[in-house]
């Protein structure tokens, strides 16, 4: 009776431990999930007011003479995502305006700068893209600083006329190279294109219209047509990493870090592209103890990470799993955003101290990232 | 305090005394890792990762894993074990 009340009792304790396994990590790493799924402007202002004081400090950098100025390609998508969060914000929050909106054009304007695209031009064999507009050459890297831009423009009523003009410039010549290419692909870099990164120029020429009254319907439509006929793979539905810019063959393979920034970024401008993305997207979720997680690799490709995946870990991968937030989020996906949120606040480790949170494993650009990605949704175009 | 509580007290210290040991450490690391990443986090392009980060982020995460899954799933089975189980003087 004894030994048999013994086992019971391991028994018990086995199914004690898994319950407890399943339910308390979940709980606690998930405890802000539901309050950023809806919105809590305590919360959103926490992480953005953070990233103000990044910007101030990095306004500071500048201006002194010795500063190690941060610059590059993470750094201007660094200061793309504090503006495109800021808006997003003054968007959900209208009596917000007053207080992101100048902050939002300050990031927007910093990764406009010269240095911010030097990988651009170096890689452009010392072609700069604003000095190219009337080329054939796609530039579509610089599409990122367009697309902030834009949004500071629609929130921000004293957004400069002179970096205004530059902007109008841009866009215009993503249009004529959008519009000319047979794929609806224009390059990144020499021969090749990201669907990506031209999911960026398509919302950079859509929110250019919101803020100044510009119809840009037909290209918009043209390159939400061009990415379901030949930048989604169909077996899928994720968008194919990098292809060749003029005759759209796959140069890598449908991938989930491309395919959740290209959701996020598809969702300025065609809503139901983005909304296809983010579902095919988000049935590459793995999940785990109420943990989710991005599979990196489409079904039948394999591959490690890259400088656009971050690691891949048991074929999951850290972007694509972060930008998942996003449209889950702005498609209404509590589920999937809760579970995938857990996964961010597990390895994320928040941080709130004096009123503002933070990610502290994220850095500058991890942090920069969640504000948009967590805040998605006013930006989406209507249906 | 008398003989019989300090002993009690020992009899409780020495069932919690390693998760207390182990989340207090967590508590020093992530103070330490939150101080260290107030200007650069983990994920670092423009920078190397410096190797103290590291040395205080792979002990930290480790730590907060096992917090987090383990310690709980052994003291729900512990308590359970403990409840249900006969004691030695049940015979």
């Amino acid at each position: 009776m004894s030994r048999l009340r013994r086992r019971a009792a391991v028994a018990a304790g086995l199914a004690a431990a898994l319950v407890v396994v399943r339910l308390v990590p979940a709980w606690w790493c998930g405890r802000d999930a539901d309050a950023w799924f809806r919105g809590d402007p305590e919360l959103q202002r926490a992480l953005a007011d953070e990233l103000v004081e990044l910007e101030a400090r990095d306004d500071a950098t500048r201006a002194a003479p010795s500063g190690n100025r941060f610059a590059g390609e993470w750094a201007l998508v660094t200061h793309q995502m504090i503006a495109l969060g800021l808006a997003q914000l003054c968007l959900a929050h209208p009596a917000w305006k007053e207080r992101y909106a100048p902050v939002a054009t300050r990031a927007a304007a910093k990764s406009f700068l010269p240095e911010m695209r030097d990988f651009g031009t170096r890689a452009w064999k010392g072609e700069d893209a604003l000095a190219s507009l009337d080329g054939p050459h796609g530039h579509a890297y610089l599409a990122y600083a367009a697309l902030a831009l834009g949004m500071a423009r629609v929130v921000d009523p004293a957004f400069p006329r002179d970096l205004a003009a530059h902007h109008d410039a841009l866009i215009a010549a993503y249009e004529r190279r959008l519009l000319a290419s047979p794929t609806g692909l224009i390059e990144t870099y020499p021969g090749e294109a990201y669907p990506t990164d031209v999911a960026a120029v398509a919302a950079a020429i859509a929110v250019h219209g919101r803020a100044t009254g510009a119809d840009h319907a037909a290209v918009l439509a043209r390159w939400a047509e061009r990415v379901r006929a030949v930048q989604i793979d169909p077996a899928s539905g994720l968008v194919v990493q990098r292809m060749g810019a003029a005759d759209g063959r796959a140069h890598d393979a449908p991938r989930g870090s491309g395919t959740g920034l290209a959701a996020y970024f598809a969702g300025f401008a065609d809503r139901d592209v983005a909304e296809r993305l983010a579902t095919a997207l988000l049935r590459h979720e793995s999940t785990l103890l109420g943990f989710g997680a991005i599979r990196e690799y489409a079904d039948g490709h394999r591959g490690g990470g890259d400088v656009d995946s971050g690691p891949v870990v048991l074929g999951v991968s850290v972007a694509a799993t972060g930008f998942a937030l996003a449209p889950a989020r702005a498609f209404g996906h509590r589920d999937a955003f809760t579970r995938i949120y857990r996964t961010t606040a597990l390895f994320g480790l928040p941080v709130a101290s004096g009123g503002r949170v933070r990610f502290a494993s994220g850095g500058a650009i991890g942090n920069a990232l969640l504000l948009a990605f967590l805040t998605s949704g006013p930006e989406v175009a209507a249906r | 305090m008398n003989a019989a509580i300090k002993a009690r007290l020992l009899r409780v210290w020495r069932v919690v005394r390693w998760p207390v040991i182990l989340v207090a450490i967590y508590l020093v690391l992530a103070l330490i890792f939150a101080a260290l990443t107030e200007r650069h986090g983990l994920v670092s392009p423009e920078t190397v990762v410096s190797p103290v980060l590291l040395l205080v982020a792979v002990p930290l995460l480790l730590l907060r894993l096992g917090l987090l899954f383990a310690l709980p799933a052994i003291v729900a089975y512990r308590l359970v074990v403990r409840l249900i189980a006969p004691r030695r003087d049940d015979g």
